[in-house]
């Protein structure tokens, strides 16, 4: 037999729902805003109904359509007339709407037919089957009452390791009420024996005392300002918007004193002569303890009171169980114990011990109806309403919000539609449906706005309409933005490997205008006054192909010459970049290190091209040239070679030009020398690239398997994920055949390797062997070496695998010739 | 920590000079971007009844087309898996201009 499950604490102030799950408990967050609260306020507001937080947001300026603390009139005969439409509504229909909307924060697609609402102690018959019934309106076939002194006591009873005997007190002290009981297990359950309560007692009234008894007072006295309560309280009052934002500073200075001996209520202030002042005004708990003493030793009254009239004392009781976010406040628990002489028990979080109480009960209590499964919006049984709904509305917009209309043919009479945005940001309320209805819907910028449409009938339950959701992409998404062409890279060193690669900045068909930030470090040091330059050198074309071979569209050389201090290695150099809607290219390059800013817009149809990165390209190009010669003629593919011969010609011609230009050249022989670079570097890369292709590919796959095997046999979640990262989109960057990204992949993977061994005390050990058997000739130091060997020995007996590593890196680094290549001149910014 | 950049990033508006401060202030930004933070400033858009991404407390008579007139707290949101999802609701005052 099923149980449950669900949980209501339907309360006076803030409502919530939670689930039981074999011994879990699961609160559930509003959707809209995702707090577990739902303030129990409904608003009428024209055609609208709005419940909980935006409700509570009209109380104060529309009293009379706003509705809370309904729940104290559940079972009397009153009901409530609403201006906005004109009829009368009762304290049930009003509990219905906000259990209605509890419903909504169920996201895991069940429609819960049975559930546990909780009920104050105080209620009587009437009121408990009122409670009922609003629960059955709601569309519960079963509804299980459950009092709230005993639901808390059932969440600390769960979550204690000893279990509660004899009696204890509750008392719940929330953001704007305070109740108490005394709990009693009678024949193995539990009982409520008696309460007390004040319906005006709570957090708020704190905030309140915050604001009028600490902060006017500074103010008036520090600034001379007279009648300040009264300017900002009065709603005409020259300060009335600052009394607002107090108010809310105050709760948070109040929740940090509830943690720390001081808070900073920080605002700003316009005193009676215009002048502005900020405003840092530090906080003592002992100030704020000072002023709602009374109202504390006021609930304690209570608690006597209580004790009194049914002949018990303090001592009877076990403990005192807290409950409601008030008690958090350490006077509450302070006072308690001191006036009391018995143990508070703060075990569970008080704002939601009463729903998580009402679902552990629910969590026990047998079902006798079945929960039903919804898939989105409807539930999963077949549309048998009859209802169509044709939708119309811009599919793509640069607005804030955006008309939206929809058709509705055969909805029942009385019958509410309801629009949400998935993200939780907007919401229409409930509103009555008609055969045409619109909405203005509001847009999230720069994405792609989900909304869903919802159809209930008279009684607000949801009807199995399926309605496809409404999708709405907002700015860069729209239509009209342009998609890049080609990817948009930076060009970067990697030092490791000797030459420099394109890092994406922008993928291709991302819509302009774009905008993107990132740091890099230096890979090497700048001398002030030197040759030596920073190249940021921004390229289009494929980010999978060598920079030789794409287009430079804006770079920017920062000179030795220009610089006012050496550029240390590593330093961070701050880099923006834009491209408008027109194509305009801007980097902005900021060095933190000499506090300089670089800036350069490039217009498109002005090419850019730097002599001193061509001469460094041809260069490297000719060397790759030279190699792949070199290479082809060993193995004997003499016809193939031509090609690479001819380059290696044309690039050692291109050199010479190069030799001959100043850097302030005026002719256009620079961009005739990078045209043909650029096509050199097309033929190298394309040469010979197929057989070089299968072997990167066999070496890819090769250290794939190892990585793999490897990782099965230690796993390591951390580096499984920067596996799965590594090896990501493999598909796609394996069909552009590109070579330099294969190379970036398997030096990623080679690196990827090394992470997993090195902690493998064997293999950093063959690798240490390796080192210390070479020749004493082959290191730069051989004292320093032999002083390494001895080391190692010793770490080798230990079994210490990062020792071993350590001293393996600093023997490589004594190595004469561990570099076979020049140093690579570069750009300057890290990889 | 979104709440507190968000606060640096109101004070030092107005005093253009402390470009150094305000550079460290965007890359604190940054860095909560992306890690799939999106932190909006709602300051001055309309503010109506159907915006659940704010928290107002409506300043004045709360009559006719209201505006966003001080934000306290930004609105803001995570994005993960392609999925946005308010975790934030901007605390604001509305009220008429």
């Amino acid at each position: 037999m099923a149980t449950i499950n669900f949980g209501i604490d339907l309360g006076t102030t803030n409502s919530l729902i939670a689930r039981a799950n074999n011994g879990t408990i699961e609160i559930f967050n509003n959707p809209a805003g995702f707090k577990e609260t739902l303030p129990s306020v409904v608003a009428f507001r024209k055609e609208r109904i709005l419940i909980g937080d935006k409700a509570r947001e009209y109380v104060e300026k529309d009293p009379r359509n706003v509705f809370a603390g309904f729940k104290r009139k559940m079972g009397t005969g009153e009901s409530f007339f609403v201006p906005n439409t004109g009829n009368f509504i009762t304290p049930i229909q009003l509990s219905t709407l906000v259990l209605q909307e509890l419903k909504n924060f169920v996201y895991t697609g069940e429609m819960p037919a049975s559930v546990v609402i909780t009920i104050p102690a105080s209620f009587d018959t009437v009121q408990s089957n009122a409670t009922k019934e609003a629960g059955y309106a709601a569309g519960f076939k079963e509804v299980v009452l459950l009092q709230e002194p005993i639901a808390a006591s059932l969440a600390f009873a769960n979550k204690a390791s000893d279990e509660l005997l004899g009696q204890w007190l509750v008392y719940d002290l929330g953001g704007g009420t305070f109740d108490v009981a005394i709990i009693k297990i009678v024949n193995e359950e539990m009982k409520v024996v008696d309460h007390e309560g004040d319906n005006f007692l709570g957090g708020l009234d704190f905030d309140s005392l915050i604001v009028t008894k600490i902060v006017i007072p500074y103010l008036e006295e520090q600034y001379k300002v007279s009648d300040l309560a009264l300017k900002m309280q009065s709603a005409r009052g020259a300060y009335n918007k600052l009394y607002f934002k107090l108010l809310y500073k105050a709760e948070e200075a109040k929740i940090t004193l509830s943690n720390q001996p001081v808070a900073d209520i920080e605002f700003e202030f316009t005193d009676e002569s215009g002048d502005d002042h900020e405003v840092i005004l530090p906080v003592k708990r002992s100030q704020f303890e000072d002023i709602i003493r009374d109202r504390i030793e006021y609930s304690i009254d209570f608690i006597n009171k209580l004790l009194q009239q049914n002949n018990l004392t303090a001592a009877d009781m076990r403990e005192t169980v807290l409950v409601g976010g008030s008690t958090y406040i350490p006077l509450v628990r302070e006072l308690l114990k001191q006036r009391l002489q018995i143990p508070v028990n703060a075990g569970i979080n008080p704002t939601t011990a009463v729903a998580i109480g009402a679902a552990y009960y629910a969590g026990s209590k047998t079902s006798y109806v079945q929960a039903v499964a919804t898939t989105g919006g409807a539930t999963a049984e077949a549309d048998t309403t009859g209802i169509h709904v044709k939708m119309a509305y811009q599919k793509n917009s640069r607005e804030q919000d955006e008309y939206f209309t929809a058709v509705i043919d055969g909805a029942p009479d009385g019958g509410k539609y309801r629009i949400t945005r998935e993200d939780g940001g907007y919401d229409s309320g409930i509103k009555p449906v008609k055969q045409r209805i619109s909405e203005m819907l509001i847009l999230l910028p720069g994405t792609v706005n989900i909304f869903k449409l919802k159809l209930y009938d008279a009684e607000q339950k949801l009807l199995p309409v399926n309605i496809a959701d409404i999708v709405i992409s907002q700015g860069k998404f729209s239509i009209y933005g342009q998609p890049l062409p080609n990817d948009i890279c930076l060009e970067v060193d990697d030092t490791e490997n000797n030459i420099t690669q394109l890092e994406v900045i922008f993928e291709k068909n991302a819509l302009l205008p774009l905008k993107k930030n990132i740091t890099k470090t230096l890979s090497r040091s700048i001398t002030k006054g030197s040759k030596d330059a920073l190249l940021i050198n921004v390229m289009e074309g494929s980010r999978y192909a060598s920079p030789q071979s794409n287009l430079p569209i804006g770079i920017i050389a920062i000179k030795g010459t220009d610089l006012t201090a050496d550029l240390v290695k590593g330093c961070d150099i701050d880099l923006s970049f834009e491209i408008s809607e027109s194509r305009d290219v801007t980097i902005t390059a900021y060095i933190g290190m000499i506090d300089k800013e670089y800036r350069h817009v490039f217009n498109p149809t002005v090419r850019t091209v730097n002599i001193t990165r061509l001469t460094e390209e041809a260069g490297y190009l000719l060397r790759v040239a030279q190699r792949g010669l070199d290479e082809m003629v060993r193995t004997e593919q003499y016809e193939q070679s031509t090609v690479l011969h001819d380059a290696v010609t044309a690039l050692e011609e291109m050199q010479k030009k190069l030799a001959r230009l100043t850097d302030d050249d005026v002719t256009d022989v620079k961009y005739q020398l990078d045209d043909q670079k650029r096509k050199l570097a097309l033929i190298i890369d394309a040469a010979g690239k197929d057989q070089r292709t299968i072997q990167l590919k066999e070496r890819y796959f090769w250290l794939k398997h190892v990585c793999n095997s490897l990782l099965a046999a230690a796993p390591n979640p951390a580096l499984a994920r920067r596996y799965t990262e590594v090896t990501a989109n493999e598909q796609e960057w394996l069909a552009t055949g590109s070579t330099t990204y294969l190379k970036r992949k398997i030096d990623e993977l080679e690196n990827l390797n090394w992470q997993i061994r090195r902690k493998d005390v064997e293999y950093v050990t063959q690798l240490y062997l390796y080192y210390a058997m070479k020749p004493l000739e082959e290191y730069r130091d051989a004292k320093r070496m032999k002083e390494l060997r001895k080391r190692g020995d010793e770490a080798l007996e230990r079994k210490n695998a990062d020792e071993i590593t350590g001293i393996v890196y600093q023997m490589y680094e004594l190595l004469i010739n561990k570099h076979d290549e020049e140093p690579l001149e570069g750009t300057g910014l890290r990889g | 920590m979104a709440n507190l950049v968000f606060e640096l990033e109101k004070k030092f508006q107005p005093n253009d000079q402390q470009a150094g401060a305000k550079r460290i202030i965007t890359k604190m930004s940054q860095l909560l971007e992306e890690e799939g933070l999106m932190i909006l400033n709602p300051l001055g858009e309309a503010f109506t009844e159907t915006r659940t991404d704010v928290e107002a407390t409506i300043v004045g008579d709360g009559k006719g087309k209201l505006l966003i007139t001080d934000v306290i707290k930004p609105v803001i949101y995570n994005r993960q898996d392609g999925k946005n999802m308010l975790v934030q609701r901007g605390v604001v005052l509305a009220g008429n201009k």
